[in-house]
């Protein structure tokens, strides 16, 4: 074998089966793709492609497969209609936001719900403690992924109710097959990878110092320049030599993933197998940080004479990262170029730079940061199911699936004693163990036949309990005897914690489906959900009803079409949007804290009131489609329209202060409407021993929220600097903020419109009105193509995405650009785009030396069209194919594949990817297209190899 | 048979989960926290939680000079003549310009007694409804928090509008007798309030007990006290007068012990006239935010920015143990500071003590029986200063002078001077020599300056009042 090949299989065995496809009949070609549209969901349920009543897109293996991203759910981006994808932070492991049809609730993720081999996993949302975020997904091993399924309506997603409202995502994870001899796969990857999309560019010294000197001049001190610039270097403690890069010092000159797996796959008469292995490595750019992941999966069924099948199936992951804080954080090495100016070095004489490193500086050297603190996190993930099929009788079964997912989080941060914020306390460790612990176990009866091989009737009937548990303990010290990252170095205990929580939910489900010679098919489902965090009305009946028609079976419909179904659904859904957040699970609940004395006496307080009235969100989605295809499936198409409205959507209710409680409570109190469009396409215009397929998809969502129980309410989103606000009759997150007149060209001071009728300007922007600006950090349009050729056993593809009609604005603006407001390094826009007496046309104003005008504040000067085109992925494969059969493989291929190549924005003004998302906004929507400078979205190229025999 | 062992096997699972449902969903709670039923499930629980309201009372809720119960009243003692700041925390009080609806002091004035009566009306709902609680611990138990609500509502009421006796029917703020209501009440009228104040304070006096932990805990003697202060806010002199005596016992020798006055006011347990009090401990303090203490002292390290004027050292004499006055080396609005308060994280506040009583019930028989009051007021003032001579002021001049000891004994305490301008419909003029003297804009009879705006976010939030709330305000 030869082991030793570096990477990369993907595509290959899809490849492979497609060439195999196209050698058989139209039948079977149908029957291949049935085989991957076909989804397995709870107690035996499947969606039959056959007869499709609901919305849903399956994504192929080969998508998966030695991808060099983290998390699976990055995989989606751009390959679902609807499915929209940004990262709050590019460091892998870190969490991702992603919302299928808009978003449905003001509060919690709008993240869709992730099940795993009918492990309900959870929403992708943060289980850390120390690290800035910790994403469960990327625990996940794509490369063992079979396919996934995003279900996207009411008929689709009622079987997984409570919590499913956001959408499901269902991952089926590779098996091996029964009567089949053992197959071996070898493949590895080998990506590099730099930052995708950052125009932004900063001062060197030359520029910073030019810069300080013109805003001597501006402020009237000085009247030459070069006087000014020498008097601002003085100032500025400048050695006269130094033009640091302070960015480039704190990186790694490129980032390197390698990934590495191994699979075994087969089958005896009764019992089938598949056992596999990966390895993971990725090596960020930034310094010392890295993510490595080992992980082993097995698969295994039995039968015992069709009567009874047995199935289980195992994933451990192991994590070791090393990680740092990014996004607001002081300390973030994305921050370095603002933050440390170029003048000044990093070393003195061969040591760290501690003390000449600007104003509030002093020993926070990033280079001396980012090589001796450190935050990291191990992790350890098992998911795990068990699934058993019992027909006891002829056409009825009964199903039984037991999943658990544990995963254990070890984090650490350590700062050293001699540098940053270490200093200031002699050293400091925060140690953190914490624990997830999720199972369920879900049971149904059902009843299976087809009637006169007319009459396809299927009845379910079943129940799911669901146990979540959290744990976590954490211990911190300070005041190091040595410099040395362990706790037991520590001579000052601070105050530990420990948190044990919990969340339950019981659902009792049935569905009824009923289809008529394929032609006319009907379905019904009805559940009851009871949810633990709930107030007294823990439990909510949901429900859903759909049809299809499948014209293309009927006589009068010509045989022109292979396919012409139409379909439409409508449901009623529960949902708990902050379940899959710790911490908030006890809301219904009054408490009081005993934590303090009173003198010597225990005193107790409230520490929240609790309502006991919380009860279940009410997603209500209707969907009508249309899948048609014709010309022998040269042309393939589907249609969607729906509507979802959340009535009762849970919020954080600012309260009266006179109520005399906490702020806010979460309370039932408005309803949400989204509503779209979503179109996906497969054409095959050339099909014969050269191919070309293309795959579109598009999609359209207006979000909007309908009411609020106070109409007058409008709360600004709590993340600082940002712009967005809820309101009723507004568009969800709209931007709501000043109204940017420009730069007066006399005087060169910023100017804001007083209020949308756009008549008057003043230059103090707080005087001026806040102005609804109809637009949201949600794209309104978004599309997806890809186009493939195919000639013998080359394969070559390109993968477009894109996403209009939305805004999104850098939190750091007024830092990086802010009018001379701090002496920070500045992007050189502030100093070749600000005005001056002699650049009166400039888009910012005079730059002044600690600058009192709020003119770089949020306004619309920082709104950004977010609008974009990328190239997300192409590639280049070719499959040996049978050639070297003789030798004992069964294929060998190899490919060249890009990430993230190429980005078009535009707005020219653009200057950071569109796609990335602030953390501080924990996983809700308020994080959404607000750059913060955490990690950036990575550009890879890579080389791969996969070896079947 | 295989089969039949299977399907026994999965009923027995239905079964089984069917039966445990609503316990399923019913046993997750939180674990770090006590549920209602514990508090309430015994007295001691009980009395935990009573005192942790009182430890909210004296802690830092929002800034130095929003805080706690001493900082509302050291914000009434800046608005006067007496005391003079020398800029930084409270000098926008001592300006007499931090009453607009977005200010911290408004804020601070507003949701702090809210905080507190949000945490007393749970309390009453859950002792009230309490099956373990004996019925004579809850009288004990109910007696203490109807004296506490009343107590901040009675702030309440002193802070957002006239006084009671300028026109009764005028706004007040929202009555709240339920914990955790959802949704913001409206306005209330000055009479609906005092009505309310009054009903908790009889209440409190009929079911209360004096036994009590410590001189923090509202035991039936506050209660006296409180209605003294409410009934002299109200003009009904023979109640005040009543409440008083109640409340200081009717001995004037007995309740007071002028050796304090010397030892800094800082112990609660010092001498017997510390009637209600917010203690503190080096552990567990207000720190900074300790006013009065934190401001008048020059001799230990806190902000130290609070000076006497030298017209009211004038009108102590020499032999009074109240002239705690010191001079400074300045000679401008600087020049005295006084040692009544001395500064450290365990000083205990003084909210209420026996000698206002005396004076309550002195002023109260000024207007029945001006002779015992004359008589009253002596007791006091020789209490104070052995070689205090009786004066021969009748009529208003001796109002005026149970005025002046009323200042004299309480400064620095409850603001004393502001409470008296403010509920006998005064003006409060300043000596030329102030920091700031507000010559051209001295605070008048009746001056909306002695009360404050609505606070915008109670206006933002709550349905039931909007922005006209303000008007003429």
């Amino acid at each position: 074998m030869k082991v030793n090949l570096r990477v990369l299989s993907i595509g290959v065995l899809f490849f492979a089966g497609h060439t195999l496809m196209a050698q058989k009949s139209k039948s079977d070609t149908v029957t291949k793709t049935k085989d991957i549209q076909e989804v397995v969901l709870v107690g035996g349920i499947k969606l039959d492609p056959a007869v499709k009543l609901g919305s849903y897109t399956v994504v192929s293996k080969e998508n998966f497969e030695s991808t060099p991203v983290a998390s699976i759910d990055e995989v989606l981006n751009g390959r679902v209609a609807g499915l929209t994808f940004s990262t709050n932070g590019g460091d892998p492991g870190s969490t991702n936001l992603i919302t299928i049809r808009g978003v449905g609730s003001l509060i919690g993720t709008p993240n869709p719900l992730y099940v795993i081999d009918g492990v309900v996993v959870g929403k992708g949302s943060d289980n850390s403690q120390v690290m800035e975020s910790w994403n469960p997904l990327a625990s996940i091993d794509p490369n063992s992924i079979e396919k996934v399924a995003v279900l996207k309506d009411a008929s689709a997603t009622a079987l997984y109710g409570a919590r499913g409202a956001n959408g499901v995502i269902v991952i089926t994870t590779k098996r091996g097959k029964y009567g089949q001899r053992t197959r071996f796969n070898i493949s590895s990857d080998m990506s590099v990878q730099d930052i995708a999309y950052d125009k932004q560019r900063y001062m060197n010294a030359q520029e910073f110092l030019q810069w300080g000197g013109q805003m001597l001049v501006n402020s009237g001190a000085f009247t030459d320049l070069t006087a000014a610039t020498n008097q601002f270097a003085l100032d500025n403690n400048y050695d006269g030599v130094t033009n640091e890069n302070w960015q480039e010092r704190v990186q790694r000159s490129s980032s390197v993933v390698n990934t590495y797996n191994v699979s075994a796959t087969g089958g005896g008469e009764n019992t089938s197998f598949r056992l596999g292995a990966s390895y993971y490595q990725n090596e960020p750019l930034v310094l010392n940080s890295n993510f490595d992941r080992v992980s082993v999966n097995a698969a295994i069924d039995h039968k015992i004479e069709d009567k009874l099948n047995l199935g289980f199936n195992a994933n451990f992951t192991n994590v070791e990262r090393k990680t740092y804080d990014d996004g607001g954080a002081y300390r973030n090495p994305w921050l370095t170029n603002w933050y440390i100016a170029p003048i000044y070095p990093a070393y003195i004489d061969g040591v760290y730079n501690q003390n000449n490193l600007g104003p509030g500086n002093d020993f926070f050297n990033p280079l001396a940061i980012q090589e001796n603190d450190f935050m990291k996190g191990s992790i350890k993930t098992f998911v795990s199911s068990l699934t058993a099929e019992y027909q006891p009788v002829k056409n009825f079964y009964v199903n039984s699936l037991f999943g658990v997912q544990y995963q254990a989080l070890d984090e650490k941060t350590y700062w050293d004693p001699r540098i940053g914020d270490g200093l200031t306390y002699n050293g400091y460790i925060l140690q953190s163990r914490s624990s997830a612990f999720d199972w369920n176990w879900n049971n149904s009866v059902s009843y299976r036949n087809i009637i006169n091989e007319r009459h396809d009737i299927q009845a379910f009937i079943g129940m799911e309990y669901q146990e979540h548990k959290y744990y976590s303990l954490g211990a911190q010290v300070d005041d190091l005897s040595q410099p040395i990252p362990y706790i037991s170095f520590g001579t000052e205990y601070l105050q530990p914690w420990e948190d044990r929580l919990k969340w339950t939910q019981i659902s009792y489900y049935s569905r009824f489906n009923y289809s008529l010679d394929k032609k006319y098919s009907l379905s019904a489902q009805v559940r009851r959900d009871g949810n633990s965090t709930l107030g007294q009305k823990k439990y909510g009946n949901f429900w859903s009803v759909a049809g299809s028609w499948t014209l293309s079976n009927e006589n009068f419909i010509p045989e022109f079409f292979d396919n012409l179904t139409l379909r439409a659904n409508y449901g009623e859904i529960g949902n708990i949007p902050y379940a899959d957040q710790w911490y908030v699970q006890y809301n219904a609940f009054p408490l009081l804290t005993p934590t303090s004395l009173y003198a010597a006496d225990q005193a107790t307080t409230i520490a929240q009131p609790g309502n006991p009235d919380l009860r279940w969100e009410i997603s209500k989605q209707y969907n009508i489609g249309l899948d048609f295809g014709f010309m022998n499936n040269a042309v393939s198409a589907s249609v969607d329209v729906y509507q979802r409205k959340t009535v009762d959507a849970i919020y954080s209710y600012t309260t009266a202060p006179t109520a005399g409680g906490p702020d806010s409570y979460f309370t039932n109190v408005g309803d949400i409407l989204n509503r779209g469009l979503e179109a996906t396409v497969t054409i095959r215009p050339i099909n014969g021993e050269f191919k070309w397929i293309i795959d579109g998809n598009f999609a359209y969502n207006k979000n909007t929220v309908e009411s609020i129980s106070n109409p007058d309410q409008i709360d600004l989103s709590g993340v600082a600097n940002s712009m967005r606000a809820i309101a009723e009759g507004h568009l969800l997150g709209e931007y709501y903020t000043y109204d940017w007149a420009g730069v007066d060209p006399t005087t060169g001071e910023g100017t804001f419109w007083t209020d949308a009728s756009h008549t008057e300007k003043t230059t103090n922007r707080t005087a001026a009105e806040r102005v609804w600006q109809g637009k949201t950090p949600f794209p309104k349009y978004t599309a997806g193509l890809k186009s493939e050729f195919r000639y013998k056993n080359f394969s070559l593809s390109a993968f477009f995405t894109g996403q209009f009609e939305y805004s999104v604005h850098n939190r750091w603006q007024n830092y990086i650009l802010g009018d001379g407001s701090t002496v920070n390094n500045q992007i050189v826009d502030a100093l070749y785009d600000s005005w001056t007496p002699t650049n009166t046309t400039a888009s910012n104003p005079k730059q002044l030396l600690n600058n009192p005008s709020n003119a770089a504040g949020p306004s619309t000067r920082w709104m950004r069209d977010g609008d974009h085109i990328r190239l997300k992925e192409a590639r280049l494969s070719y499959s040996f194919g049978a050639l070297l059969k003789s030798a004992g493989v069964d294929n060998l291929s190899v490919y060249l594949r890009g990430v993230n190549l190429w980005l078009y924005t535009f707005d020219e003004n653009l200057n950071f990817d569109p796609e990335t998302n602030s953390n501080a906004a924990g996983a809700s929507w308020a994080g959404k297209g607000l750059y913060d400078y955490t990690s950036p979205i990575m550009r890879s190229f890579s080389f791969g190899v996969s070896l079947d025999f | 048979m295989k089969i039949n062992k299977f399907i026994i096997a999965l009923l027995v699972i239905f079964v089984t989960l069917q039966s445990c449902r609503e316990e399923y969903l019913n046993e997750p709670t939180p674990t770090d926290s006590v549920s209602p039923d514990v508090v309430f499930g015994s007295k001691e629980g009980a009395t935990a939680f009573i005192s942790g309201i009182l430890r909210r009372t004296r802690g830092q809720f929002t800034a130095t000079d929003a805080g706690n119960v001493g900082s509302v009243y050291f914000a009434r003692t800046n608005k006067g003549n007496d005391v003079i700041n020398n800029g930084s925390w409270f000098s926008f009080d001592y300006e007499n310009d931090n009453r607009e609806p977005n200010y911290r002091r408004t804020v601070f004035s507003w949701n702090f007694p809210y905080h507190i009566i949000n945490q007393v009306n749970a309390f009453i709902d859950g002792v009230e409804n309490s099956t373990a609680i004996a019925p004579a611990d809850k009288n004990q138990l109910l007696g203490q928090a109807y004296a506490m609500r009343a107590f901040f509502y009675f702030e309440l009421s002193l802070e957002f509008q006239h006084t009671y006796t300028y026109d009764p029917s005028l706004p007040a703020p929202p009555i709240y007798t339920e914990p955790n209501e959802l949704e913001g009440k409206p306005m209330s009228t000055q009479q609906e309030m005092y009505a309310f104040i009054v009903e908790d304070l009889e209440q409190a006096i009929a079911i209360g007990s004096t036994q009590r932990i410590d001189r923090s805990y509202f035991g039936k003697q506050v209660a006296h006290a409180i209605a003294a202060r409410v009934y002299q806010v109200m003009g009904n002199w023979s109640k005040a007068a009543e409440n008083a005596r109640a409340a200081y016992g009717g001995n004037v020798a007995s309740a007071l012990s002028p050796a304090v006055y010397g030892s800094g006011f800082d112990d609660m347990d010092e001498g017997v006239e510390w009637l209600l009090a917010d203690p503190q401990s080096a552990d567990q303090s207000s720190y900074y935010f300790l006013a009065p203490h934190g401001f008048f002292t020059r001799t230990e390290s806190a902000y130290n920015n609070t000076f006497i004027n030298r017209s009211f050292v004038n009108t102590f004499t020499e032999t009074d143990v109240r002239n705690t006055f010191l001079k400074t080396t300045a000679t401008d609005y600087r020049q005295w500071y006084t040692t009544k308060f001395k500064f450290a994280f365990d000083a205990d506040v003084p909210l209420i003590r026996t000698a206002e009583m005396i004076l309550i019930e002195a002023e109260a028989l000024y207007h029945s029986n001006p002779a015992a009051a004359h008589d009253l007021l002596y007791q006091l003032q020789v209490n104070r200063d052995p070689a205090a001579v009786k004066s021969t002021n009748t009529g208003a001049a001796l109002l005026e002078e149970i005025l002046l000891e009323r200042r004299k004994e309480l400064y620095g305490e409850m603001g004393v001077e502001w409470y008296d301008a403010k509920r006998l419909r005064r003006g409060l003029p300043r000596d030329p020599w102030h920091r700031i003297n507000m010559a051209n804009n001295p605070l008048v009879k009746d001056d909306k300056r002695f009360f404050l705006k609505v606070p915008q976010p109670e206006i933002d939030a709550n349905p039931n009042i909007d922005n006209s709330v303000n008007d003429n305000r």
